[in-house]
């Protein structure tokens, strides 16, 4: 599986840039960490250079009241213009950002969103009541405008992020927007903070669609053991056997071996003998992708985790793999030393 | 005006910052190619700005138009 959250940095530099995604593609071989420095410095650069024009903005907020500002922005300023004023002007005069979003339009305030600044979303964030956020993250969902939604995350406040959960009833596309939270750290914090029975309804939706498994997998993937043991466990009680084959064959098609591997490393055991168990799964070919995956990606863990509860040649082969693996680590180890 | 007859890389260096790790790992073509995605969109942003300026401030009340073009035109 290719990087999800590497691939929504990489959408995000495009929209910074203003290119479609196409334009830099190539790039996405940086990883998540590298494509997210390089498009926060093109982002401040952007915002930087216009500093003094948006500084000059800022001295004309007093000419103007906010419904006025509402009614000519949304008539005449783009979204890349309003939202990347927005958050300059938010900073300067805080006390009115709110009468200014309550006035916006969700659709209006969905366009200008990728446009923001993220150094002052950082510092607006808190001020802003969730309710005036709701109806435009509703309409980011509508849009599957899960990337620009995942950047909110880091910056909502608990309590704003509990208001959000709640107010979104498309839990699916919290989930996909929950998949692409940038540091493993923070998307920890987000899901702890959530009430377990509503993190499950979120989690449950991932057996809806591949694409969605697989927001659902590398986000268990992120987590700590614990946590992704306690999500994972309502992951595959919520699956009947057809559909735990199916997950396999799309983990398989979908190249997410490793994510799955990481999961079965953490979930209990009642979990990983159904995986064992699955008749898809001891297809010699399908073995072999799993004991390649193991090999490519050293997750060892869940994989001998599955072998035992198999029987016979699969079990074996498994076995084999993993001290031939082991062996091979050994030795290049020691000629490193 | 970005000087021609500096590589890619050094001028990227310069505009984003020295310490950008990163860098590093972009090709002489990639940095000329990020190079010039950086000054379209510089380019895009700016004449956007000035455009949507003129007509905001055509779109204020009319006794607020002096004061606010001498604010943002000096």
């Amino acid at each position: 599986m290719s990087d999800l959250v590497a691939r929504a940095q990489l959408i995000m530099l495009a929209e910074t840039l203003g290119v479609p995604p196409e334009r830099v593609r190539h790039l996405e071989r940086l990883g998540a960490e590298n494509l997210r420095s390089l498009r926060e410095r093109i982002s401040n650069l952007l915002f930087d250079e216009q500093s003094a024009t948006f500084a000059r903005m800022s001295r004309l907020a007093p000419l103007v009241p906010n419904g006025l500002v509402a009614r000519v922005s949304q008539a005449i300023v783009p979204p890349l213009v309003a939202g990347r004023a927005a958050g300059a002007l938010g900073v300067d005069h805080p006390g009115r950002a709110k009468g200014v979003l309550s006035d916006l339009s969700p659709q209006y305030m969905a366009d200008c969103a990728p446009f923001l600044d993220q150094r002052t979303v950082a510092v607006l964030a808190p001020s802003i009541p969730p309710a005036l956020l709701i109806p435009a993250a509703n309409e980011l969902m509508r849009r599957k405008a899960y990337v620009t939604a995942s950047w909110f995350l880091d910056y909502a406040t608990p309590e704003a992020l509990l208001d959000l959960e709640a107010g979104i009833p498309d839990k699916a596309g919290l989930l996909h927007t929950t998949s692409l939270v940038q540091s493993d750290e923070r998307l920890e914090q987000i899901v702890r903070l959530l009430p377990t029975e509503r993190l499950a309804v979120i989690v449950r939706t991932a057996v809806e669609s591949p694409e969605l498994l697989m927001a659902g997998l590398s986000l268990l993937a992120r987590l700590s053991p614990e946590l992704a043991a306690d999500l994972g466990d309502i992951l595959f009680e919520h699956l009947d056997d057809d559909g735990l084959t199916e997950v396999l064959r799309t983990v398989v098609g979908q190249d997410a071996i490793p994510e799955l591997l990481t999961v079965a490393a953490a979930v209990r055991e009642d979990a990983v003998r159904r995986i064992a168990a699955d008749p898809f799964l001891t297809e010699p070919a399908t073995l072999e992708e799993f004991v390649d995956a193991a090999v490519e990606h050293d997750r060892w863990e869940g994989l001998l985790r599955v072998a035992e509860h198999l029987s016979g040649e699969a079990g074996r082969r498994i076995n084999r793999a993993a001290k031939s693996a082991a062996k091979s680590a050994g030795s290049s180890k020691a000629k490193a030393s | 005006m970005r000087d021609r007859n500096v590589d890619a890389k050094t001028a990227l260096r310069k505009q984003l910052g020295p310490d950008l790790a990163v860098l590093d790992l972009l090709t002489e073509q990639e940095s000329a190619e990020l190079q010039v995605l950086i000054d379209d969109a510089r380019a895009t942003q700016r004449k956007a700005l000035d455009a949507s300026i003129s007509e905001v401030l055509g779109r204020l009340p009319r006794l607020a138009r002096g004061p606010a073009r001498k604010i943002m035109f000096g």
